[in-house]
């Protein structure tokens, strides 16, 4: 998960790091594997790395780890892939694409792969619109049951949820949610959202009005379309929230504030009351967080200068909501704009390309880290399931 | 329960006064109509039936207002929601700006349809739900009053006026929201508050003016047009429909017969004397038999003694050996052939009998009421700032004459402006940019059968395109209506083909800082942009 601002909080953009680097658009330096997926062996993870450049036009490329070795299979064309998430059941890929118009209309869309392990390719089942002025989606979360596809259009102060086929092809909203609401900015900005893990509701953290909204299905209400707001909590004025995570017992969840450099944690019951636990004042807004999937532990990058991010490493007392630091590594790798966690490794979407940080077996703290696979301007990344 | 408003001046107290008087004696409620209520099929989209294209993408529900509380009531529970609100008055948008709205809340204003005078401050209101016809009924036999509205009479006075309102007396009295001096709106605040405004040239005088020719479905609801003034109704006026026959019309003829038409009003049109004439030049395909010119005069006196001015003009057209026909009361002036406005599509029945036509009751009953009846349709337009060249004239002759019926179903209708329409301080305290024109043109297009959309909306896109396809058009903004003989295009005849150039703010808005202007507006009233539609005021660098 990534922050929506965060080149202009730290005021290093991304064409000024790609130029220094001397990079020009999304080249990966490793080649390609001429290996047919079907002669080698299975891959140890499967991932999928966004990247976009200096316009619109973007790349996910399908990324293998085999014996330590990292090979990128294929590289398909998108548009500005913002967030990018997995079906919990079945090798499919959704990409939020951050544009302000589809087919000149004010829309932003989402598209869906098929991850095909034979070929080594991403074949593309849709390009679906969001809703009329949903635009610029910076965010999207899988339902635990793959049913339905939540995403936060940023530039549009709205959420859609979008139906989820059984051959995981999302549908048309059936679900549109306009927001209202303004705290240090003077409109509604949706910058996350992640479903909890074992219930079917989800919680959004919407950036410029400075508040948490708990949406969940309800039935009763006459105006309701499916899904609406059950609650909200305001984060305090100028907090700018910007990204949410559940523990993975659910019982807790963290927001990272990106105006007031925080991250702030709260307990969550099952049916979606949620308090604010702890409040973690940071030295620069956070970029990107995740949880480890065993461990009581959260991972946490900010900008600590203009080429260099750091990683901080948290021990969680899930029942209580606590954190303490457990390690900084420094990585001078540019910005992280995401995160994803697998038991011995972390992946980190960043300016310079795929980062792996090896990960303790027992502690789950950072040992060390690689380049894995150089692709300037890699916005997101998403473990394919199984990996 | 009372509207609640931020804090406001001491002035609109007296508003509120009033409208908790009137909530209290009529403690009413918006009627919902859901899906499951008989009425929905027919309410659920407007007179254009390619709108909403499909079940899905269909209102959840529309909410009938009859009063400026009920619309405010409805608004804030809509937006509480989280729900999509579309604002329709008469039904007639060209587009699908109201009735394509999945899983969104139609807020229906017809019911909200008074004509009274504010006895306080003497000010005429209209409500957004009246229609034209009622709202010339009210003035004249009221007051000897009208607007220089338009020609339709079922047209809604919201979106009509809100977009500028063109009409046979706008020669003479300019546009009908040139006449506005006041609006009363709601709108929705960054914290989702909803607001009660009257705004006016002294209070919240940007979105006074965004309202006077941009505010159909950008800013807020409009719950009343206010006019201090009015032109006095004319007693009487001369009008004459005259039929010109396709037969022997060759394309020179034809040539000539669009740039006489066109000449006329960039040259003796623009005299005061003249500013009691309008006219309308019908195009239909060939095999119609016909063209049509459509004329009304008055003196600016409102009399119709005197009938130089229309000699001269008509006389003009003697050449082209026009029939004349008396005019019919009954059917408008700028009502084309009856064959361009098709019927309601027949549904097929069991025992289908030839000219046995099923629809729904309330389209059976008042549907047909001189606005074109209930069809698909298809919809573009023009300003002209200058007669017609031959290029322009002769892509008429070759859509209109060609064997391939691509015309089929299709009028262009030019009518003439300019005139009081002009003055030039309108441009600065409006938002109708289009100040130098003398022409404006509507592209129409009606058939029955969705299985036909296709063909009629790539016939009308490219004949279009090729009127402006030439050097008469800047080199950069060929196939649309740009440069030094234009004036871009319409709102209220929206057209979403435009979306395609991205430039086409300036084609609707001009280029003189009215877009920009209506951006800023926008973002200070609707800063969540809850009013939207496909060609809604977007955020700067959208």
């Amino acid at each position: 998960m990534s922050s929506p601002e965060h080149s202009r909080t730290t005021g290093c953009n991304r064409r000024s790091f790609l130029a220094t680097l001397g990079c020009a658009g999304a080249t990966l330096l490793l080649p390609k594997s001429g290996m047919s997926m079907q002669t080698a062996a299975a891959p140890d993870t499967l991932l999928c790395l966004g990247s976009f450049g200096h316009d619109d036009a973007g790349t996910i490329h399908l990324i293998a780890m085999r014996n330590g070795q990292c090979e990128r299979l294929s590289s398909t064309a998108t548009e500005r892939p913002l967030a990018l998430a997995t079906h919990p059941k079945m090798p499919i890929l959704y990409v939020a694409n951050g544009v302000k118009h589809y087919r000149h209309e004010p829309r932003g869309t989402v598209e869906a792969f098929f991850v095909n392990a034979g070929t080594g390719r991403l074949e593309l089942l849709r390009r679906q619109p969001l809703s009329l002025s949903a635009v610029d989606p910076r965010a999207l979360a899988v339902a635990p049951d793959g049913r339905s596809l939540l995403v936060a259009a940023f530039g549009g102060g709205a959420y859609n949820i979008l139906p989820v086929d059984s051959a995981g092809v999302p549908g048309a909203p059936s679900t549109i949610l306009k927001q209202v609401g303004c705290g240090a900015d003077s409109r509604s900005h949706p910058a996350a959202v992640s479903f909890h893990p074992q219930e079917g509701w989800a919680v959004a953290a919407d950036f410029g009005a400075d508040r948490l909204d708990v949406l969940g299905a309800e039935s009763a209400s006459p105006a309701s379309c499916g899904l609406m707001v059950r609650s909200r909590l305001a984060c305090g004025t100028t907090s700018g929230p910007s990204g949410v995570a559940f523990h993975p017992n659910g019982r807790l969840l963290v927001a990272m504030q990106q105006r007031s450099p925080a991250l702030a944690s709260f307990r969550v019951t099952r049916a979606g009351a949620l308090s604010q636990v702890r409040e973690v004042p940071l030295t620069s807004a956070p970029t990107a967080m995740a949880f480890h999937p065993r461990a009581d532990v959260l991972y946490s990058s900010a900008m600590a200068s203009t080429r260099t991010s750091r990683l901080e490493t948290w021990r969680i007392n899930p029942e209580e909501g606590s954190f303490a630091r457990r390690g900084t590594l420094d990585l001078p790798v540019g910005d992280i704009q995401g995160m994803a966690c697998a038991k011995t490794t972390l992946w980190l979407a960043s300016d310079r390309g795929l980062i792996a940080v090896g990960l303790d077996p027992l502690s789950a703290r950072p040992e060390s880290w690689t380049l894995a696979a150089a692709v300037p301007g890699s916005s997101g990344v998403a473990l394919m399931r199984g990996s | 329960m009372p509207l609640r408003l931020l804090s406001k001046p001491l002035r609109f107290d007296f508003m509120l006064a009033e409208q908790a008087a009137d909530s209290a004696a009529e403690a009413t409620m918006s009627i919902a109509i859901t899906r499951t209520d008989p009425r929905f099929d027919a309410l659920k989209g407007g007179h254009n039936l390619r709108f909403p294209a499909s079940e899905a993408e269909a209102a959840d529900r529309i909410l009938l207002c009859s009063s400026a509380q009920e619309t405010a009531d409805a608004l804030r529970q809509v937006v509480a929601a989280g729900l999509r609100p579309t604002v329709r008055s008469g039904g007639h948008c060209y587009e699908g700006f109201v009735s394509s709205n999945p899983h969104g809340a139609i807020i229906d204003l017809s019911l909200h349809d008074s004509v009274s005078r504010d006895e306080q401050t003497g000010a005429y209101c209209v409500a957004p739900g009246a229609v034209l016809g009622d709202v010339y009924l009210s003035l004249y036999k009221r007051y000897n009053l009208t607007l220089p509205a338009g020609s339709c009479f079922r047209v809604g006075a919201g979106g009509h006026i809100s977009g500028g309102g063109y009409g046979l007396l706008s020669r003479l009295h300019g546009l009908t929201s040139d006449w506005l001096t006041a609006v009363d709106i709601l709108t929705v605040d960054a914290d989702g508050t909803v607001s009660a405004r009257r705004v006016d040239a002294h209070h919240d005088a940007d979105l006074f003016r965004a309202c006077r020719g941009a505010g159909g479905g950008n800013f807020g609801i409009i719950t009343s047009f206010r006019f201090d003034r009015l032109p006095v109704a004319p007693c009487e006026v001369a009008g004459i429909s005259l039929f010109i026959p396709w037969k022997d019309m060759s394309e020179d003829r034809f040539i000539s017969l669009m740039t006489t038409f066109g000449d006329y009003w960039e040259g003796r049109g623009k005299d005061p004397d003249t500013w009691g004439l309008f006219s309308l030049l019908e195009i239909t395909p060939q095999r119609t038999g016909h063209l049509g010119l459509h004329t009304q005069f008055c003196q600016p006196d409102g009399s119709a003694t005197d009938l130089a001015v229309l000699d001269e003009f008509l006389d003009r057209f003697a050449p082209f050996q026009p029939m004349s026909m008396p005019l019919n009361p009954a059917v408008p002036v700028a009502a084309g052939p009856s064959g361009a406005h098709a019927q309601a599509p027949l549904r097929t029945h069991a025992n289908f009998r030839p000219g046995l036509r099923l629809r729904p009751w309330l389209d059976a009953t008042v549907g047909d009421s001189g606005s074109g009846g209930q069809t698909r349709a298809k919809y573009k337009s023009a300003y002209m700032k200058r007669s017609f060249t031959p290029a322009e004239a002769q892509a008429f002759y070759r859509f209109y004459t060609s064997s391939d019926n691509a015309g089929d179903g299709s009028v262009v209708s030019i009518d003439s402006y300019g005139g009081a329409v002009n003055r030039p301080d309108l441009a600065s305290t409006t938002a109708i940019a289009q100040r130098s024109s003398i022409m404006k043109l509507q592209w129409q297009c009606y058939w029955r059968d969705s299985a036909d959309d296709a063909r009629h909306l790539h016939a009308m896109d490219a004949f279009y395109t090729s009127v402006y396809t030439g050097s008469h058009v800047d080199a950069d903004h060929q196939g649309t209506p740009w440069g030094d003989r234009y004036e871009g295009c319409y709102m209220n005849y929206a057209d979403t083909d435009m979306l395609r150039y991205s430039y086409w703010p300036e084609l609707f808005y001009g280029r003189a800082g009215l877009y920009p202007f209506l951006q800023e507006v926008k973002r200070r009233y609707d800063p969540n942009n809850i009013f939207h539609s496909s060609m809604s005021i977007r955020e700067p660098g959208s």
